[in-house]
């Protein structure tokens, strides 16, 4: 018998191995031709009856038969729980039990073919209900791209390209009979336009209901009967087997199924059967089970001696994988096209992104579970030797080094006004600057002291390094569109009549139609370099301003780091953060988003300092409100200075409030300050409520600002990044102010929220360009995300060399695959060569080359023409010599009004020049209306002539000759 | 035979190895002969092969499991299986690019008549005959017959008058103008049967 069961155990493990290598083999296109799901029944029989002959020894391993029962009782919650799963939720997947589609599992599509004229498609069915309703049909519209061409002139095939932007949809018939010889009239057929309207990618095509269609053939056609004009092909799929990718969909109504309740039931088992047959699904719940089972395992044994030892190396090579698994995974959207084996890797892994970051999750949580005490006791120890070092250093430094001493003078304000000499003391204040920059070289001697020569000298390379990546070719892209804005508010700043005066300036409608007033403390800051420099329409002094804020925000970021951290780790996060593409990008663009990351730095830091001075007065449950205001004197003036010039910045600096508040709900025990917590807490939320629901109060008086876009912020996160990101921001903001790391919380429990960030924020980074308004979240992730690294690299190895090795190399895996493939790919160190050719961050506003245009625009004006558009640029109206006369804005956004006033009819009368972006989106509201009759009459106008088409068509320059 | 579970993934693996130069030395020849050579069926369905395949895998488990480990995995032992298995390898990937040049060609292997007369229906099976919406032609010598029916594996023809009565050979040429083997084919005098 023992043998015997030997034999099945080692035919297990030997199938086990070949459907693994065969699987690999055949990814790679070593393929021996196998049926896989043969192989996959033949693997799951042989398992099973391992676990029936080792029913004994599994409840040897568990300990006793109670332990035993036990496991058998929470396998069977286990199987419940993912048998109510299969009912519930193929039918929020699927649509209600009303209706049943039945759509082809595991399609892969082989080829593509395209609706053309005179040729119909033709797919026939066996119904397998009654109730047939309606047909789904994927169809996939592409656009025609054609090649960069200047056109001189006018032609016939130059027309043709000209109109294929109009909007004339495809028109397609559809019908439907049974698929009998003798039936030759279709029961249904209706003629259908395509265009870019339809919801899902499937085309519905509807039709009275065949109430007994079950078992009967049918056969659908499609036909096109009018080619469209709207740029677009329509494609359809097709499998090997020659079926396109379509679903019949039965309809059933409510009063049919109270007649008949088995109907509800065989619609819900339909669905369920369609769940499990996708391949993808069966692994995950294959996958999902085994994981369950594995942590009901771990649970049950987490008392016995040694266990956790001997689970250790298994958890730490697991989440070792899941991490790989990742980081390979998450170059998706890299760099890899071209590489095609590498990219059949990338895509089947991020098939199951959430499986493998489950499995990460779990084996990350574990293994600090598990190691908890042992790692907080070596980050206790580190920490305290580098604050040790540097206590020591402090003190010596003024024996040391006399020269730097000498430097040493007081500012002596206190004394002399505890004396009563009040003049003096105020004398004393006014010369402060004076005797600030007279101590600098004491106070940076004595800091570089402190931090070690080393570590000075890395620091100093990291800013270096990011001040010439982001200064390096800071022109050599031309203005893009939000940036207009900030160049428009420099201009009237700088033509002097601005005024300070009156902090609701701008927010009047009347006095600020010319003024884009939004993030004015930015535009202000822009306005005084552009003073400084020189010329207010130089592309590098617009942008300057944001390279110093960006250099500053990675200073305070490094003090901010290293309240918490030690000093290898913040530089770590210091360099990742520096070269971080959205940080590059922010820091280099003339927006007020750098100005709104520094604020929010720096009052973080601030906040952390002021806790960090009183402490001493906030552990006692009575408070001493003189002191406590008295020793942060003048960290709270400043913050709070600089939180409203931060709300005038951009609303979003309110968040800070949030992981404030938290903290302070958290951390600090005074019950004073516990209460002004939730109270202020409570009210924000009330007022926002109010705000949303109610009255919009948010954007009057001081918050006020003309094109103020975002005041809904909470519909405006929850569209952006949806629940999981708000979960960021109120959560895990909070939890990077905790101000001793190890004792404060739980790794294993920050690991669990930390790898789901990154997973998140990270493996999807690249969706999320619309990230400006949240651009302050991101140095906290960053910390989070080099601290979790560094816990899980300590689990690894006490060298403390290897650590950091490994911890670089992780970190550039998981974090900085789209700086080096993108951003630097040349002189990754000193400098970062920007420019068209690159297409910095695919961003498509920078590529639409408006010097190019505006010069073509200037060729073909004369004093008479009217140049028209819906997205003209001032600037460039200005830099070519255009008067303001001669152009005519078809829109009016809420953030600039500037137009000129023409009827259709003196337009009618006029030689036009019209400017055209096809793929930039109008939202049509009530202010384009009453344009939209002359866009119409110019856009629709067949007596245009295309002089201009840029690349892949994304603008286009018309001539219209008067008539 | 209670090995150590090391032994026993080593011994799996050594086998798992056995079995692909097996399979890649003995089935895959036999499937080129039998589909492409003898043209005795067009192909071998996958299912066949997976039986195959986990009936030799099965086979070298249990010898393998029953051998006495010392005496048969030896280091030179080792070597030798790992050097196979790559050349099997490098010679399977090889053949597999050869076997895919060789299924862009139309191939017959079965009519339902040797013979025809005009009009007669002649049922045509083989593979590579290319997809439904890209059909070929039919000839026999230069008479070329009327497709009624073209599926990848099956083509359906319809003889025409002929211009004489001959023996001759009959071709499948796809879409792309690829022509398949020859079948012996006669063109028969309706007069002349019975």
């Amino acid at each position: 018998m023992s043998k015997l069961r030997s034999l099945i155990e080692f035919l297990t493990i030997g199938f086990l191995l070949s459907t693994i290598t065969l699987f690999i083999g055949n990814f790679f296109g070593f393929s021996l031709g196998i049926n896989f799901d043969f192989l996959f029944r033949i693997l799951t029989g042989f398992m099973l009856l391992t676990l029936l002959v080792n029913l004994k020894n599994i409840k040897n391993i568990l300990g006793s038969s109670t332990v035993f029962n036990k496991f058998l009782l929470l396998t069977a919650i286990n199987i419940f729980l993912l048998v109510l799963f299969l009912l519930f939720y193929p039918i929020f997947h699927f649509g209600s039990p009303l209706i049943f589609e039945d759509r082809i599992v595991n399609y892969k599509a082989s080829q593509e073919r395209e609706i053309v004229l005179e040729e119909s498609i033709r797919q026939n069915f066996l119904a397998k209900s009654n109730n047939l309703g309606t047909i789904g049909l994927k169809l996939i519209s592409k656009d025609i791209i054609i090649d960069a061409q200047i056109i001189e002139g006018i032609n016939e095939e130059e027309k043709t390209k000209a109109e294929l932007f109009s909007e004339k949809p495809d028109k397609i018939v559809f019908r439907i009979k049974e698929d009998k010889e003798e039936i030759k009239d279709y029961f249904y057929e209706n003629t259908y336009e395509l265009n870019q309207g339809w919801q899902t990618d499937y085309f519905l095509f509807g039709f009275p209901i065949q109430y007994e269609s079950e078992g009967r053939s049918y056969i659908f056609e499609i036909e096109q009967i009018e080619e469209g004009e709207t740029g677009k092909v329509f494609l359809i799929e097709r499998n090997s087997q020659g079926n396109f990718n379509f679903y019949p969909r039965y309809v059933y109504s409510l009063k049919e199924l109270k007649s008949d309740y088995q109907q509800i039931l065989l619609n819900i088992s339909r669905k369920t059967n369609q769940f499990l047959e996708e391949k993808n699904n069966q692994v995950n719940l294959i996958f999902a089970f085994l994981l369950i089972e594995f942590l009901i395992f771990v649970f049950l044994k987490k008392d016995e001696k040694n266990f956790i030892k001997k689970l250790n190396p298994y958890l730490k090579y697991g989440l070792l994988l899941g991490l790989l698994l990742i980081a390979i995974a998450s170059l998706k959207v890299d760099f890899i096209e071209h590489i095609i084996s590498l990219k059949n890797i990338v895509s089947f892994l991020s098939a199951y992104n959430l499986t493998l970051a489950f499995f990460t999750i779990t084996f990350c949580f574990l293994l600090f579970y598990s190691n908890k005490k042992k790692v907080e006791k070596d980050l206790e120890g580190e920490k305290k030797r580098e604050e040790d070092i540097e206590k020591k250093r402090d003190k010596e430094f003024d024996k040391k080094f006399p020269f730097f001493a000498w430097f040493n003078f007081g500012y002596g304000i206190g004394k002399v006004w505890e004396e009563g000499r009040y003049f003096l003391a105020i004398g004393k204040i006014i010369a402060s600057p004076l005797v600030w920059l007279a101590r600098l070289p004491y106070v940076l001697g004595r800091w570089v002291h402190r931090e070690g020569v080393w570590h000075a000298l890395i620091l100093l390379l990291i800013l270096l390094n990011s001040f010439f990546i982001l200064v390096n070719n800071l022109d050599i892209l031309p203005l893009q569109n939000d940036e207009f804005l900030t160049w428009d508010a420099v201009k009237y700043i700088s033509s002097g009549n601005f005024s300070l005066t009156d902090l609701k300036y701008g927010s009047d409608w009347s006095s600020a139609e010319h003024f884009y007033s939004r993030g004015l403390p930015y535009s202000l800051g822009v306005s005084s370099f552009t003073y400084i420099l020189g010329d207010y329409n130089s592309i590098f002094n617009l942008r300057i301003f944001s390279v110093i804020l960006g250099i500053f925000s990675l200073i305070f970021f490094y003090l901010f780091c290293r309240l918490h951290l030690q000093k290898t780790l913040s530089l770590i996060a210091l360099y990742f953060f520096s070269i971080f593409y959205l940080f590059v990008y922010h820091s280099r663009v003339s927006r007020f988003y750098s100005l709104l990351l520094l604020l929010f730095i720096i009052i973080s830091y601030l906040f952390m300092l002021f806790y960090k001075n009183s402490y001493a007065y906030l552990k006692n449950k009575e408070i001493n409100l003189k002191r406590l205001l008295l020793s942060n004197k003048i960290i709270i003036p400043i913050s709070i200075f600089l939180f409203f010039i931060g709300l005038k910045t951009h609303y979003n600096l309110f968040f800070i409030i949030f992981p404030i508040l938290i903290f302070s709900l958290i951390y600090i025990k005074n019950k004073f300050i516990k209460w002004m917590s939730i109270l202020v807490l409570s009210m924000i939320f009330m007022a926002m409520i109010i705000n949303y629901y109610f009255y919009n109060f948010f954007p009057s008086w001081y918050f006020n600002s003309y094109g103020s876009i975002n005041i809904h912020f909470l519909e405006q996160i929850y569209n952006l990044f949806n629940f999981p990101m708000i979960l960021l921001i109120f959560f895990i903001s909070a939890l990077i102010y905790f101000k001793v790391l190890p004792k404060s919380i739980q790794f294993s429990y920050i690991t669990f929220v930390s790898i789901f960030s990154f997973f998140l924020f990270f493996v999807n980074g690249r969706a999320f360009h619309d990230s400006r308004y949240f651009i302050f979240l991101f140095p906290f992730l960053m910390i989070i995300l080099i601290f979790t690294i560094y816990l899980i690299v300590k689990n690894y190895t006490n060298n403390k060399t290897l650590s950091v090795v490994i911890l670089l190399i992780m970190g550039v895996l998981l974090t900085n695959k789209a700086q080096i493939a993108f951003v630097c790919k040349e002189n990754l160190f000193f400098s970062c060569p920007i420019s068209d050719e690159t297409r910095i961050f695919g961003l498509d506003r920078w590529n639409y080359g408006y010097d190019k245009i505006y010069s073509i625009i200037k060729e073909n004006m004369n004093e008479d023409t009217l140049l028209v558009g819906r997205s003209l640029n001032p600037y460039y109206r200005e830099k070519y010599g255009i008067s303001p006369e001669q152009e005519y804005i078809v829109s009016r956004t809420a953030e600039r009004l500037r137009h000129t006033n023409y009827s259709l009819e003196e337009i009618k009368k006029k030689d036009i020049i019209l400017v055209v972006y096809p793929q930039i989106v109008y939202t049509a509201n009530n202010y384009l209306q009453e344009y939209e009759d002359v866009w119409d009459y110019l856009y629709n106008n067949e007596d245009k002539q295309i002089i201009y088409q840029s690349e892949e068509g994304k603008a286009l320059i018309f001539r219209i000759e008067k008539k | 035979m209670n090995l150590p579970f090391w032994e026993k993934i080593k011994t799996a693996v050594i086998s798992i190895l056995e079995a692909v130069i097996f399979y890649i030395l003995v089935v895959i020849p036999a499937e080129y002969f039998l589909t492409e050579r003898f043209l005795v069926f067009p192909f071998l369905p996958p299912d066949v092969k997976t039986f195959i395949f986990i009936a030799i895998l099965t086979i070298i488990f249990v010898i393998n499991f029953f051998s006495i480990p010392p005496k048969r995995f030896s280091w030179l032992f080792f070597i030798i299986v790992f050097i196979l298995t790559g050349l099997s390898a490098f010679g399977y990937k090889k053949y597999l690019n050869y076997y895919g040049e060789l299924q862009t060609y139309p191939k017959i292997y079965s009519v339902s008549h040797e013979w025809g007369i005009q009009a007669s229906l002649i049922n045509i099976e083989g593979k590579n005959f290319g997809p439904t919406w890209q059909p070929g032609r039919v000839f026999v010598n230069e008479i070329e017959f009327r497709v009624i029916f073209w599926s990848p594996y099956l083509v359906v023809a319809e003889q025409p008058i002929p211009s004489g009565f001959f023996k001759g050979k009959l071709y499948v040429q796809d879409f792309d103008n690829k022509r398949s083997n020859g079948w012996e084919f006669e063109i028969k005098d309706p007069g002349s049967l019975e």
